[in-house]
Parts: structure tokens; sequence; C-alpha cells
């Protein structure tokens, strides 16, 4: 089993969207895929039209695991589940906080799914906090949606300054350009200038399109309503290149 | 006479229009001179994980309906992705003890023949590899029952019907075989390091394929007269008094059984001797392991007629057996598999390095695996034929072992 992680420090990149495609795809090819939705607003949710039992908060969550098995609800897709998002996330830091071991207790949870799950995507809220902290304990890999704008490096650029100064290990960031405009003359310049300093990256970029922001009105993948659009190949290309760090 | 069914998968939407019940309906109908006979229609309800609440309502209003609940017994097996496993299908065979030899395998071959056909449908809609499993067992079972039969039925037709017996396992093996693989990839990639999993993709990419081809080979033979014509025929003499009328097949159950059991028994019990003896090769433990399995079914068929404590332990035993024989076989024949696809290599291929590498990691974990068992082989007999096993073997069959 592998925990592949969506996280950027900044919201609004991309980050649920490529999270929902990209484990579609997984499960598509027959992978037991489960998606976290660990971010309160619950986009991820909502894009497979699936709302939390009312009973489902995050103190319950963490504190007993079994019980996190309870919730996990299937979507309509072949191999892939989803564990909703719950508004009582918003207090997960506090939460977590007075339970021992801070830092490892979500991978500890995750790791009860060893045998049911080959992937397991956590769709994460935009901060640095205990929870993102969690987080960066449990992926095997982060990937970081990356808007080539000079503000989202900067971004990025703490980001793996916290990594150092914290001792996480900085080869699981895996940073990729997303909502790329290759009309916007700044995109392309950042791009040129910064695709080459971020190692490991990932090649595939993900192009701003009208498809994925269509996701919202359809509550599907963009992978199930427009699988030819170039936003579809995008993310066809991206699960192809995460692929080979995850074998 | 013929059995059509008809499948049809409906899905139940929440207000978000989100899947929340899965329905499997059934149609069959009964085919005859161009007459067609509508049966009862049955109904599956599937859960989809984490809306048991959606499912029971769905429940309650067919209950409400009354459709009478056991019309959904017909399909609990296809529970597939409930979370719920499908139910067991059982080798349960009740036997009156006054029935006579011809009777009795009256009766156990219907019941077989019936699982046959049960399990038809699923098989031509590749729904699930459970149904094929049975199948095959089935015909296993079949096979293993008319071996017992020589001096109870015509003869003519018990040599018609062995061979095309056999025919249909082996037009099934394959398919079967093949299912087993893909079954394997998630051990097999446990086994290895994680630089030397991504060739095995490959391998199971080609296995797929090809099972691809051989459902449809399977479908087509399910599909072609000559199939529906056998079935007929075997259902007819079945049916017929020609099973009853030689007189051995007017003798009481009982003592056939005794008989027949106790001779595979003392077969099983003298192989076990030479595996003892010394290092077995390959096919002397095939040839146990084929001979644990015709006891087993025996034991199986007659087991109504027994005390049900006794009987029930030594068909324990004799699983703990058969489990060892069982995976020591499946190693060997991964094993031999791989090695055929190792001299098969082609080494411009890409990756084929790893590939090489690969088969050499597995190969070698299973030739390991197969010389721990084999070190468990001696004492699994030893509990099998110690000598309060023997007098319990000699109380139940009459007979000194």
């Amino acid at each position: 089993m592998k925990i592949i992680s969506l996280y950027s420090i900044k919201g609004g990149v991309g980050k649920t969207s490529a999270c929902v495609n990209l484990a579609y795809l997984s499960a598509s090819e027959g992978h037991a895929t489960l998606i976290c939705d660990l971010d309160p607003q619950g986009a991820a949710s909502y894009y497979f039209r699936i709302k939390p039992s009312k009973k489902q908060t995050g103190k319950k969550i963490i504190r007993r695991k079994k019980i996190l098995d309870r919730y996990i609800k299937g979507t309509d897709f072949q191999h892939l589940d989803l564990l909703p998002a719950h508004i009582s996330y918003r207090n997960l830091d506090i939460i977590l906080d007075r339970t021992q071991k801070s830092k490892t207790r979500l991978r500890k949870l995750l790791l009860t799914f060893r045998d049911e799950y080959d992937y397991i995507f956590l769709d994460c809220p935009p901060n640095i906090t205990l929870v993102s902290e969690n987080i960066f304990q449990a992926s095997h890999h982060i990937l970081v949606p990356i808007i080539p704008t000079s503000l989202s490096i900067l971004a990025y650029i703490n980001l793996g300054k916290f990594f150092r100064k914290h001792r996480y290990d900085s080869d699981k960031l895996l940073p990729f350009f997303s909502m790329v405009e290759k009309r916007k003359k700044m995109h392309t310049d950042i791009m040129s200038e910064y695709s080459l300093k971020f190692t490991p990256s990932i090649k595939s970029m993900i192009p701003y399109s009208a498809d994925i922001e269509k996701m919202g009105l359809q509550r599907k993948p963009v992978l199930v309503f427009q699988k030819k659009s170039p936003a579809s190949r995008a993310y066809q290309n991206l699960w192809k290149e995460l692929k080979d760090y995850l074998i | 006479m013929s059995e059509e069914y008809i499948f049809q998968t409906i899905y139940l939407l929440n207000e978000d229009d989100k899947k929340v019940v899965k329905l499997f309906l059934q149609n069959s109908s009964l085919v005859s001179n161009q007459k067609r006979t509508p049966l009862n229609p049955s109904l599956q309800v599937n859960v989809i994980r984490g809306y048991q609440a959606e499912q029971k309502r769905v429940h309650e209003i067919i209950e409400k309906f009354s459709l009478k609940s056991d019309s959904f017994s017909h399909f609990q097996r296809i529970i597939y992705h409930s979370g719920n496993k499908p139910e067991k299908y059982s080798s349960k065979i009740n036997l009156q003890e006054s029935l006579t030899v011809g009777e009795a395998l009256q009766q156990i071959l219907l019941q077989f023949a019936e699982v046959i056909k049960r399990n038809e449908a699923g098989i031509r809609n590749d729904i699930d590899i459970e149904f094929l499993h049975d199948f095959r067992v089935a015909v296993r079972r079949t096979r293993s029952l008319l071996g017992q039969s020589k001096s109870i039925l015509p003869p003519r037709e018990l040599s018609l019907f062995r061979t095309k017996f056999a025919d249909l396992q082996k037009a099934t093996n394959e398919l079967r075989d093949l299912d087993v693989y893909l079954l394997k990839e998630k051990s097999y990639k446990k086994i290895l390091p994680n630089f030397l999993k991504k060739p095995l993709d490959l391998l199971f990419e080609e296995i797929h394929g090809l099972r691809i081809q051989e459902q449809n080979q399977v479908k087509q033979m399910l599909n072609s007269n000559d199939y529906k014509l056998f079935i007929k025929d075997w259902l007819k003499f079945l049916k017929s008094k020609q099973i009853l009328l030689k007189p051995q097949a007017k003798t009481p159950v009982l003592p056939y059984a005794k008989k027949v059991i106790s001779k595979r028994l003392q077969n099983v019990l003298l192989k076990m001797n030479d595996i003892d003896a010394g290092n077995p090769e390959d096919p002397l433990i095939h040839a146990m392991r084929i001979e644990c399995k015709k006891l087993r079914y025996l034991l199986e068929f007659f087991s109504s007629l027994f005390p049900v404590q006794e009987i029930k332990k030594v068909v324990e035993q004799l699983k703990i057996v058969q489990d060892l024989l069982g995976t020591y076989n499946d190693l060997s024949v991964q094993s031999l598999d791989l090695e055929q696809r190792l001299t098969r290599l082609n080494f411009v291929q890409k990756d084929s390095k790893k590939t090489a590498a690969a088969y050499g990691g597995l190969l070698t974990y299973f030739n390991q695996e197969r010389h721990m068992l084999k070190k468990q082989f001696k004492s699994a007999f030893q509990v099998f034929k110690n000598s309060h096993q023997l007098e319990i073997y000699q109380r139940l069959f009459d007979r000194k072992f």
C-alpha cells in the first residue's frame, strides 16, 4: 500500500481535481483505491456526490481506528472508495494535539488499511499545521501542484525549507505545474526558469481548463465526462509519471 | 428443454444522484419446442459500501410488495461488491440408509448436474470466477463418482459420459489456471523487492489478455449445440431407469459406500508410506494429491450414512493433508510456468533483465517454500495414520487398515 497526498500551502491550485482524477485512474486500472478527504471544505467528497454520515466527527476518527472503516463509502466507480470530509475536521489540529504521538497518528491509522487498499490518496487542507505534519509523516509521496506564479513558487520554496528544518524527507516532494496557461508569458517564463531547479520533479503539467472547472457541475472526474479533453490527457500523463515512483 | 438467463444491473440513486444500491435482476425462462415459459424473476440487492441503511430500506420495500425473500437465495452468491462473502456452495448430500446403490448414485449425480447447470450463466457472463470454480468442482465430483461405478452403470453409457465429462473438464482447465494465476498478482509482488515489481506488470497484462481469449472460448463451448445436447442427454440418462437396473445397483448403499471408501483409504495410506520412505518426487506427490481428492469426495458423498462426529474428524484430518499437498502443487505448477517463461524470454525486449531477475527471485522463493512444506508432510501424515485414527477407520468402514 502506498499513500500519496496532494498538498499545497496555498489554496485553489488544483489539488482536489488532481487528487480525484489520479485516484480515479488508479481505480480504473484495477487498484483498490481510497481517497481520504481531509479538507473540511469537502470538495473531493462533493465531486463524488458523497456526504459524511451525521455521526462522523474528527474526534472519533482519530481516537478509534476501527471506526474509520465504518465511514468509508463506495463511489460510483469500481475499486474506488472515499472517506468523506467532515466539518469537524476544522478542529482536527486541536484533537491531534491532545493525542499521544501526535505527528504519526494519521500514519498509524492509515496503515490499518494495508491489506485492503493498494493506494490511498489524501486530499489535504491548505496550510501548515499539525494535520499537515501528520500528512508529511504518513505519505510516501507528496504531490505539490504549483501555479507558475511568483507567489506559488515562493510557497513551494518555503515548504522545502520547512521540510529541511524539521527533517522530513524532501525526496517525498513531487512538485508539478498546475493551472498552466500557455498564452501567459509569465507562466512560460517561470516554468522555463524553475522546471530544472526542482528535483525530483514531474514533467507533466495540468493546463488551466474549463473542463476541469465543469467537474463542479458534473460532479464526476473530468476523465469520466470529457475523456479525450487536454485536461484528461494531462492527468493520464501525470498518473503515468507518478506510477514510476510508486512501483 | 433449456434454461435462458437475462441479467440486468440497476442502480438506485439518492437525492444527489449518487449510486447507493445495486440491484441485480435475473430473468430466467424455460425454452422448449419454441415455447418460452418465463420463470419467477429473482432479485439481488447489493450493498454499496457505506450505504447499508439504504439497502435495508430497499429490502423492506421489496418484502412489503411480497416478493418472497426466497427469490433472493438464487443469487446470494453474486453478492460481489457488497463486502459480504458469497454464501458457500454446500457440498452436503443427504442420503437415506434405505436407498440402493443405484438410487444413491442417481440422487448425488442429479445434484451435481443441477450445480453444473446453475453455474453456466455466471460463467457465460463472466460475473465472478467462483462460478467456473463451482462448475468445475461439480464436474470433477461427477467424474470421480463415475470412476467408481463400473459395476453399476451400463458400460456403453458410462464410457461415453466419462469421456464427455473429461473433455468438459479439459475445456475449462486453461481458464481456471489463468484465473488462479491472476489471483497471485498481489502475493507475487509482495515477495519481490520494489525495483523488481514492475516487470511483473507485463506478465500479468499478458495473462489478462490470454484470459479474455480463453473466456470467449469457454463461452462459445457452453453455447454450442454439442454441449447443450450432452447435458440434455446426461439429465435424461440420470432420470431414466437404466441407472437402477444392474444387480449391483439394487444392493443397499451402505456396504457399497464402506467398500469404495476403504479401498481409497487403503490407497492413500500406502502412498503415504511411499512418501514417508524417502525424498519424494513431484509425480508421487501429485498422485497422492489426486488420491486424497478422490477419498475426500467419497467421504462427502456418503458422509450422511455415518456417525457425524467421527466422519467429521476423518474429513478434518484429510483436509490438513490436502491443504499441504495443494499448496505444494500450486508452487510446483507456478515454478514450472515461470521456468518455461524464463526459457522463452527474449533478451532484446525492454526490461528483460529485470524480468529475468524477478522470475529468478520468485523461483528461488517457491523452491524454499516447497522444501519447507515437504518437511511438514511427515507430521501431518503421522496424525492421519496413527493407531487411534486407524481404529476409527476400522470402526467406520469395517475393515482393518
